[in-house]
């Protein structure tokens, strides 16, 4: 593997001390490669990864691609195409 | 940055949670890892960085001005990213001035030199807030 973020994933221990993602709607804004996205999608019940540029290019293990709780979608935080109201969890990961 | 936060905010439910999470631009080490030995290859200046971390402050102040947002927790911890090789570092390491070419040149011979399993990578402090949208 080339690039691992946060490989003592030391950020998922802290996220978890700070909110329980069990059962939420996440977003994350700036997703990047959308590692940081599949790992939540390991605790939540939905994730979408918005990015302006070009998504989900990192390849997750066998057992999170088994997973059909995460989208990816292009687009601007100034700008989300999202209706009102539709997620419990919103993440910047470096992207504010 | 207000108006994504403005967006945030209209995307949220009630008594939703945004979470923020950004690196701190000082304490920043640049490391070879090989094994449990870990070569310390100097520090990053994190000066291009703080004019973000400034604009970031200042539009989540007004985002609570506002009353978006209310600001409940937050905690700093160590982190990292690493890499197989020095050449793969990418721009997302903008807000740090990286070492000279040919610092890094050498630290690429290092790491070549210790073999598979050898890593460059940057450990950096975090800062993780926790704010929450008002519920009606």
């Amino acid at each position: 593997m080339a690039r691992r973020n946060d490989p003592q994933n030391a950020r998922m221990r802290h996220l978890d001390s700070m909110i329980d993602l069990v059962r939420k709607v996440v977003i994350d804004i700036g997703a990047g490669d959308g590692e940081m996205t599949w790992r939540y999608a390991s605790r939540a019940a939905r994730v979408i990864g918005v990015d302006p540029g070009p998504v989900a290019t990192f390849t997750p293990g066998a057992a999170a691609r088994r997973r059909r709780n995460v989208d990816f979608v292009r687009g601007r935080a100034e700008a989300l195409p999202f209706d009102d109201g539709r997620f419990d969890v919103a993440i910047f990961s470096w992207s504010l | 940055m207000v108006h994504a936060l403005r967006e945030v905010w209209r995307v949220l439910t009630a008594g939703g949670v945004l979470i923020d999470d950004r690196p701190l631009a000082p304490n920043t080490l640049l490391e070879i890892t090989a094994g449990k030995r870990v070569i310390a290859l100097g520090s990053l200046d994190g000066a291009p960085g703080v004019p973000d971390d400034i604009a970031a402050e200042a539009a989540l102040a007004e985002a609570m001005n506002n009353g978006w947002l209310v600001r409940e927790a937050d905690a700093s911890f160590p982190c990292a990213i690493d890499w197989e090789a020095v050449d793969e570092m990418p721009t997302e390491l903008s807000r740090w001035k990286l070492p000279p070419a040919a610092e890094l040149q050498a630290a690429g011979r290092t790491l070549r030199s210790l073999g598979r399993g050898a890593r460059i990578r940057i450990r950096h402090d975090t800062i993780m807030t926790r704010y929450r949208k008002p519920p009606r």
